[in-house]
């Protein structure tokens, strides 16, 4: 199997494990707050590119800032 | 010495003393369903007439019969007491075992419970949609993230076309596309400055070579070596354009 075929069959796994722990009620919970601390983690990470879109400088029109 | 230990002394006793085998054994009683038994081995004993001799017991015999009897209601007693020890502990450990997974169970259920609990306000969605949202926004791909290459294709600056860098770089199909030197493009970058390259005026003497030519690329290119690995290529003279990205920026 190639990287492709890797990526892809391991994203299937987690969103069909996610799927399955969203049927119970624990499970759901658990999914839930792990999606918001995959958002947090993504916004810490990103914090650079996230603070050029909230300035002016990062905000392109045209090619006028 | 309690009374329990007492007989347990005697149990032990009895236990260890050492059974005498008799070595010699009376020979069986005639047989007469075993006609093929080896001659000798179950021969008739001789009737001689004479009663068989009896003989009355002793008081220490009938006291050592009653001490065996004793002793083995005792060694049966120990042999029972033994097991129900044995059953004793089995048991334990299977109560044991039994409260381990009953409290294991209690800890999960709790837990469970309390997770289950918990309020997901938005539901799953919510997350999911704040994640994907920030997703596009802020990971960028080719340097831009993907909802500037939205704004860009919306507003006319990119343009999403076939091909790519697919390795058949010999015809117009495939290869890097894009109108990189129309003004649209370069209005991206304000701050760039677009420098014409004069004949002379380029960093390297290779693309001085270049422009010099006047749009023969194939002299300079064979004098530069490149094309002198290849003395049979049959080169097209071109007309080159140049283009000075935020890169050439002086």
């Amino acid at each position: 199997m190639n990287e492709a075929g890797q990526w892809l069959g391991a994203w299937l796994v987690v969103i069909v494990v996610a799927i399955m722990l969203v049927q119970s009620g624990w499970g759901k919970a658990l999914v839930y707050y792990g999606l918001w601390l995959a958002l947090v983690f993504l916004l810490v990470t990103h914090a650079t590119e996230l603070t050029d879109i909230l300035t002016k400088g990062g905000i392109i029109k045209n090619g006028n800032s | 010495m309690s009374k329990r230990q007492g007989s347990m002394a005697t149990i032990d006793d009895a236990l260890n003393q050492t059974i005498v085998v008799n070595e010699n054994p009376i020979a069986p009683p005639p047989d007469a369903s075993a006609p093929h038994a080896a001659p000798g081995v179950n021969a008739p004993t001789p009737v001689t007439g004479e009663k068989p001799e009896t003989r009355t017991l002793t008081a220490e015999e009938i006291a050592e019969e009653k001490d065996k009897s004793e002793r083995e209601k005792l060694i049966d007693e120990a042999i029972k007491e033994r097991e129900r020890q044995e059953q004793e502990r089995k048991d334990a450990f299977k109560a044991s075992a039994n409260n381990v997974v009953d409290k294991t169970g209690q800890v999960w259920r709790g837990a469970t419970a309390r997770l289950g609990s918990i309020p997901t306000p938005g539901s799953i969605i919510l997350p999911l949609v704040a994640l994907a949202v920030f997703f596009f926004m802020l990971i960028p791909v080719n340097g831009h993230t993907r909802f500037v290459w939205l704004w860009l294709v919306l507003t006319g600056n990119a343009d999403i076309t076939g091909g790519g860098a697919s390795g058949d770089f010999g015809n117009t199909n495939g290869g890097a596309s894009g109108d990189f030197g129309t003004p649209s493009y370069l209005s991206q970058f304000p701050q760039a400055t677009t420098i014409p390259i004069v004949p002379g005026g380029a960093s390297s003497s290779a693309l001085n070579a270049v422009l010099n030519s006047q749009g023969n690329v194939e002299q300079p290119a064979r004098n530069n070596g490149f094309l002198a690995q290849f003395p049979q290529a049959q080169v097209t003279p071109i007309n080159p354009t140049f283009f000075t990205g935020p890169e050439d920026t002086v």
